[in-house]
């Protein structure tokens, strides 16, 4: 394959990219563990939102070791080039002007605002749902429609590719739906904030960080979690979902021996020790006690049972705390040797195949294992995974899911994210409900749910817009390759096919790609309003086909 | 064997509380362990045909199905779900949808297995109101699924025969074969909606409902009203599921759940109205749910996950104007682990017995190793 001019600068600008954001010094030598073209698109595809050109360049040379330690880069700021899109991008705001329920009135806007609310600390977020607050809806709803938008901007264009991939990874794990609740929605970037703070880091601290976070206490109602009887919501997909996971599950009573998994009586038990876990949301603790309203994480012995509990075969004494007995229900369930065992099934299945290999899973969850407690002990069990050879071997790949699909139509083409609000209907429709799965399961995981003909149609009305100028997703550049190799319709439908499926196309793919052309000719020159056509459908028919939709 | 029987099953996802929408008013445990807000009221409208000594009532907000009922249309289900003890929204879902008694792994959704190979004529025989692939469906077989009508085919297709969707379907020729079947049906899709009429702007018409039919505001109305369409169009529909969702009510459920019946029970009518007569001798609806709520209200204004559930049928073979199921009460010794209605009629004893009465399949194909018993909620 010959290196082209614009090749080169790409890998010039992507290196300088990675460098900027951690490099380490050993990217020179590593390159004798260099990757073939073919293994260095297909991982680029498993560990990120769509293998690009200049990063297949890069991770050849680099090696999947040295290529990965630039990107387990645990520092949570995005990288220049990305917080500069950020600040740089405008979301629209439109609403009529209101009043709210105090007879307060707040005035009409309709402008492209820059992206505000997502910075904002919890306490100010929080403000938002005061509903005597003369603001909007639109407002109220605002945090959550930034980090939409903030989502794609970064899946498109980070170059630590791999932190943005295992982000979605854990927010769909520990998923909240913001649409169910104002209170979800506001929250949301501090949620996000705490997912990425721990995206690589100690289970247990993440799974903290999640039980204390206002926006999960309010989606599987542990907030309102008081007293007899308590409250299950939490406590049951804190087993099922979080930790241990369903697979353990032991139906009525729990297991005779601990390390088999949980039972009914586990489930019981903690939600009774997370009773008293809530937030300050102004309500009514005790008699003429009343909460802060400031969106905090409180703990509030006067809401707790202070019975004795077991737990995973922990006792848990009378008179324990709230938090003593919430801690010991987390610590107790991230130590569980099936939480191991979970957790690496499911970075396994992401990352490598629908059907995870046992003895990759088995790698992974011993990683896990070994790691726990320590603040590298999710990148370590990726690196586990990740530099195992059964990885980078030749399968069967996973099919991209809708926000996938589309983040690495934007990439393969070149495309900057625009991100507006068609994106998140058309790929609603598609099945993919950003931030907002209403179950607390997250996405699903495998082709299954996903290969259907409506997931297909709707995925595909978010590219055609995109290649026709028109939507929110981002605006291909049709005739971009046109400067290098020419406008005759063979050149430029080769050009696409490797930008969007890492090589040279066969005799018969070109040969379909041109029957598009005017009479079907490769050597006609593309030109004009038909010229254009000529190159949507080449690019809509590439990212339809089978090799685009699997990663 | 009933002639061109035509299901419409609706799954009402979340855990539908129905104590709250049928409620034993007589039962005075009933008021004991439940405020006000979370009961059906004392003068709500009265059921005649349930259970003996019972009294139960429903929801005012739901006086549409009551309607139904009345014209001897609609039968409910009492005690209604899986006989497994899981209170698992995800398990629960998990395990009606692939026709088992207890979790498992099947190659296919029960409704996958028993319809797949009947190879049913049409361009949309099997189909989905839904945004994602129901378990239900999954397997070898290929429903087309659509959340509404109007935006159901490749906007780039404008006319009949684009290049476009030769080229795609050829390319995948050579794709794997879940993947080859789901595209050739969105081609088929948007090539036959690409011939419905068009609006001024372009956008296909969806089938206007029948006169005088309107469905309620919201996302079961809406759901409700494209499954009626699928029927109309001559798509060649003959089993839509339908997934009606939010039914997770663990607090605020006074604020939350007389909207949630009311546009179930007004969309059912509306549906029921819409497909008309024609339609109606051959169509049979029913509503389930992966299970009922607990008895005792939680301390946050909800209920939280219990056993037994309330569902409905509805149409063509039933024998409706009764509430069927085993009912005793709610005293603590009657319940399922002291606090959870029982199970009394298992899910796949209400759809084994539709499958047999109206489609004249055995029960077992979808619900392998199920004994079934006689229900006579519905007849040939």
């Amino acid at each position: 394959m010959r290196a082209t001019r614009r090749d080169m600068l790409a890998i010039v600008a992507a290196a300088s990219a990675i460098a900027s954001c951690g490099q380490r010094p050993q990217a020179a030598h590593a390159a004798q563990t260099a990757l073939p073209a073919e293994a260095a698109w297909r991982a680029l595809n498993r560990l990120s939102f769509g293998a690009s050109h200049a990063q297949a360049r890069t991770l050849q040379t680099a090696g999947l070791s040295a290529w990965l330690d630039a990107q387990l880069d645990p520092d949570p700021a995005d990288e220049p080039a990305v917080a500069q899109l950020l600040k740089s991008y405008r979301l629209k705001i439109e609403y009529e002007a209101g009043e709210v329920l105090t007879g307060a009135r707040y005035g009409a806007r309709k402008e492209l605002r820059p992206l505000g609310a997502m910075w904002k600390t919890g306490p100010e977020l929080w403000r938002l749902v005061d509903y005597t607050l003369p603001v909007a809806w639109d407002e109220r709803w605002r945090p959550a429609d930034e980090m939409r938008a903030a989502s794609l901007i970064r899946a498109v264009h980070a170059e630590r590719q791999l932190r943005e991939v295992l982000v979605d990874f854990w927010h769909n794990h520990f998923n909240v739906a913001f649409y169910a609740e104002p209170q979800v929605a506001v929250m949301l970037p501090d949620y996000d904030r705490a997912i990425r703070r721990h995206v690589f880091g100690d289970f247990r601290k993440l799974l903290g960080e999640v039980a204390r976070s206002p926006a999960m206490l309010r989606y599987l109602n542990n907030d309102q979690n008081r007293g007899a009887p308590a409250n299950e919501n939490y406590a049951r997909e804190l087993f099922e979902l979080h930790t241990l996971g369903a697979p353990a599950y032991h139906g009525p009573g729990r297991p005779s021996d601990w390390r088999a998994g949980y039972g009914e009586d586990d489930v019981k038990a903690a939600a009774r020790a997370f009773t008293g876990w809530t937030i300050a949301a102004g309500q009514q603790i005790a008699g003429d006690d009343w909460a802060e309203n400031d969106g905090r994480f409180l703990l509030l012995p006067q809401w707790h049972d202070f019975g004795p509990k077991t737990v995973l075969g922990r006792d848990l004494p009378a008179m324990n705390s709230p938090q003593a007995d919430g801690d010991a229900v987390l610590d107790a369930a991230a130590a569980h040797p099936a939480t191991a065992r979970f957790i690496a099934a499911k970075l396994v299945r992401r990352l490598v195949s629908d059907s995870p290999p046992p003895a990759l899973i088995d790698t992974a969850a011993a990683a896990f294992g070994a790691h726990a407690g320590r603040d590298d002990q999710i990148a370590q069990t990726l690196r586990a995974i990740i530099l195992d050879p059964a990885f980078v071997a030749p399968s069967a790949g996973k099919t991209k899911r809708p926000f996938e699909f589309i983040a690495s139509f934007l990439r393969a083409t070149g495309t900057e994210a625009e991100a507006g609000p068609d994106v998140w209907l058309l790929l609603g429709s598609a099945g993919w409900r950003q931030f907002d799965w209403g179950a607390p399961t997250g996405h699903p995981d495998s082709a299954g749910p996903w290969i259907n003909s409506n997931a297909l149609i709707e995925q595909w009305n978010l590219i055609s817009a995109a290649v026709a100028g028109l939507g929110d997703a981002g605006q291909v550049d049709l005739w971009k390759p046109a400067a290098e190799v020419g406008k005759r319709a063979d050149a430029l439908a080769a050009a696409w096919h490797q930008n969007m499926l890492g090589r040279a196309p066969t005799p018969q793919a070109l040969a379909a790609l041109v029957s598009l052309a005017p009479g079907g000719q490769g050597d006609a020159v593309l030109s004009g309003d038909s010229g254009t056509e000529v190159l949507q459908r080449m690019i809509l028919a590439l990212a339809m086909s089978p090799a685009f939709m699997e990663r | 064997m009933a002639a061109d029987p035509i299901l419409v099953l609706a799954f009402l996802r979340g855990g539908m509380d129905g104590l709250h929408l049928l409620g034993p008013v007589g039962d005075p445990l009933y008021a004991q362990l439940r405020p006000a807000e979370l009961r059906a009221p004392a003068d709500a409208i009265a059921l005649p045909g349930g259970p003996a000594g019972a009294d139960f009532r429903l929801h005012p907000k739901a006086q549409a199905l009551g309607g139904l009922y009345a014209k001897g249309e609609l039968a409910f289900i009492q005690g209604l779900g899986l006989t497994y003890a899981t209170r698992s929204h995800f398990q629960a879902q998990e395990i009606i949808e692939r026709g088992l008694d207890a979790p498992g792994a099947t190659d296919a959704g029960w409704a996958a297995r028993v319809f797949g190979p009947l190879g049913l004529e049409g361009l949309a025989p099997l189909a989905a109101v839904t945004t994602n692939m129901p378990v239900a469906w999954s397997g070898p077989v290929q429903p087309v699924v659509m959340p509404s009508f109007e935006d159901a085919r490749i906007w780039y297709v404008d006319g009949p025969q684009h290049p476009l969707l030769a080229l795609a379907g050829t390319a995948w020729r050579d794709g794997p074969a879940q993947g080859q079947a789901a595209v050739a049906k969105a081609l088929a899709m948007t090539d036959f909606l690409t011939r419905l009429p068009r609006d001024g702007r372009g956008e296909v018409i969806a089938p206007p409902s029948r006169a005088g039919v309107t469905y309620p505001q919201g996302d079961i109305g809406a759901r409700l009203r494209t499954a009626a369409h699928m029927l109309k169009t001559g798509m060649g529909a003959r089993v839509v599921l339908v997934d009606l969702e939010n039914w997770d009510t663990h607090a605020r459920q006074n604020e939350l759940f007389p909207d949630l019946i009311a546009g179930l029970s007004e969309g059912v009518a509306a549906f029921w109205a819409d497909i008309g007569p024609q339609l109606q001798a051959h169509t049979t609806f029913i509503a389930l749910s992966e299970f009922g709520r607990r008895v005792r209200a939680n301390d946050s204004g909800g209920t939280d996950h219990g056993h037994g559930g309330l569902g409905f049928a509805l149409g063509a073979g039933v024998a409706g104007g009764r509430i069927i199921g085993p009912w005793r009460g709610l005293d603590p010794a009657a319940l399922f682990e002291g606090e959870d209605l029982p199970v009394g009629v298992d899910y796949r004893a209400v759809i084994g017995e539709y499958l047999e009465r109206r489609w004249a399949l055995s029960p077992a194909l979808a619900f392998p190793g199920f004994a079934a018993h006689e229900l006579g909620l519905f007849t040939a």
